[in-house]
């Protein structure tokens, strides 16, 4: 703990000025760099926010249940705090994705929603995990919070790749709607600029979960002096 | 009722019986004498069905049993499965019991077969009294579809038992059990669901076994990866 907060601080300084650098590049890249989409037009744009959005919010998910195995076999509450942050953001950035497609999808495809499987398996891990959340303020203590969190941070994890597989499945033969996430067949400038969004979004996750980490654990020192206030004799 | 089910005292002591069905065998006898659960999500399950024909009115839309069958025989097993999810560790809360469940002379893994036995066992049953029911509403002649439809329900019964025990635990160890459950339950499902409706679908449609085998593989992978998640995280949840 004594020696995460400085840690956490030195991330935090060197990386919000790349994070506001780079995120000034992207949005300049994204408006007067590259070209208009020629079927989808100007707001094809939103591509450039929604895939980088939605895989640090798979990212997230994963450092959940990284956090969440590390904590159930060290028993570490500082892993239990990495979780809670990385779940509370994965569960923003599912939340921009899914803010954010319907309204690409409503002027490329005539439909504010689509079932399609990338969208559709974002909402479940949207709802898993905000469920994940609710498990949380639930709990009664924070122990148990931590261990009960942790074994559905890791079950809901799991699950990922059984969902996207099933809601697929599901759809079977429909066309797919969007092109395949990896930037096939883009051109070089759309190319450039995604890969430049994609690695500014990891940076920008990286940033805000150092800073909701560092948040946790000062909450948990809050907790722990005013649990001494309160019984003085211990 | 077979007498090993009707005498707890001649219950084979823990070393002689699995432990695992040592709890199964308990939680039915429990029920046995009680009937709650089983009471509550039968008449639930047929609840769940009359509001299911109000809200669609089958009969003026045309549609038969093979159309909607398959929605509405999921919709009444996942819903009313909540109920004696929820009840199989509810009932342990009374009386500090699931202290006792977890100083239980066994690994925690058996606690956690046992109640996935259990609670298996009683979705089945359910189901076992509600599909004739729902087919009788419809119409429909279950019986030429009895034994495919029987093996589909049963292994996406257990999938969905299997995550439903591990969420069950968990929820019951919090201050609004009965809320979290569906939350967990529900999206954490999805798979099971759609693998289960869509078999469904194609059974009632009188397809072969070959059409929706594979569906039926991946619903027992999806219950085979949470018994066995199940297994091994159980000790996590009955931790005090």
């Amino acid at each position: 703990m004594e020696r995460l907060d400085p840690m956490l601080r030195t991330i935090e300084l060197v990386l919000f000025p790349v994070v506001a650098v780079l995120m000034v590049a992207c949005l300049y890249c994204i408006f007067c760099v590259v070209p208009n989409e020629v079927t989808m037009g100007a707001v094809q744009r939103i591509f450039y926010f929604l895939v980088p959005s939605a895989w640090v919010a798979f990212l997230g998910f994963f450092v959940v249940f990284v956090a969440s195995t590390l904590y159930l076999t060290t028993r570490q509450l500082v892993w239990d705090t990495l979780a809670h942050a990385a779940a509370e953001l994965g569960v923003l950035f599912c939340a921009i994705v899914l803010l954010s497609g319907p309204i690409w999808a409503r002027p490329a495809w005539g439909t504010w929603w689509t079932w399609e499987a990338r969208l559709t398996t974002t909402l479940v891990l949207e709802l898993v995990f905000v469920a994940y959340l609710v498990l949380r303020s639930q709990a009664e203590s924070r122990d148990q919070a931590a261990r009960l969190a942790a074994v559905v941070g890791i079950v809901g994890f799991l699950d990922v790749p059984l969902i996207y597989f099933s809601v697929k499945l599901w759809r079977g033969h429909h066309p797919i709607v969007f092109k395949s996430g990896g930037g096939e067949g883009l051109e070089p400038a759309m190319l450039k600029t995604f890969m430049l969004c994609m690695f500014t979004f990891t940076l920008f996750f990286s940033l805000l979960l150092a800073l909701r980490f560092r948040l946790g654990l000062l909450q948990e020192d809050l907790a722990e002096i005013k649990d001494r206030e309160m019984s003085p004799g211990a | 009722m077979p007498r090993w089910l009707a005498a707890g005292r001649e219950v084979a002591p823990l070393n002689a019986t699995p432990p695992a069905l040592v709890i199964c065998v308990k939680d039915l006898q429990q029920e046995l004498k009680t009937r709650e659960s089983f009471t509550a999500a039968f008449f639930f399950a047929l609840l769940v069905q009359l509001v299911f024909s109000f809200a669609f009115d089958f009969q003026s839309l045309g549609l038969g049993f093979q159309d909607v069958g398959a929605g509405v025989l999921w919709i009444t097993l996942t819903f009313s499965s909540i109920l004696s999810l929820q009840n199989s560790f509810v009932i342990e809360r009374e009386k500090n019991c699931l202290a006792a469940l977890a100083l239980c002379p066994c690994d925690p893994s058996s606690v956690f077969l046992g109640k996935f036995l259990a609670n298996l066992i009683f979705v089945l049953a359910v189901q076992a009294f509600v599909l004739p029911i729902s087919a009788l509403f419809f119409g429909y002649d279950l019986a030429a579809v009895a034994l495919p439809l029987s093996l589909v329900v049963v292994v996406n019964a257990a999938g969905f038992s299997a995550l439903g025990t591990l969420f069950a635990a968990i929820s019951v160890r919090t201050r609004r059990s009965e809320l979290l459950l569906p939350l967990l339950l529900f999206p954490a499902a999805t798979p099971v669901v759609i693998w289960g409706v869509k078999a469904t679908r194609l059974c009632l449609a009188g397809r072969g076994l070959e059409a929706y085998e594979y569906l039926v593989g991946l619903s027992a992978c999806f219950g085979a990866i949470f018994a066995v998640a199940g297994v091994l995280l159980f000790d996590y949840v009955l931790e005090e």
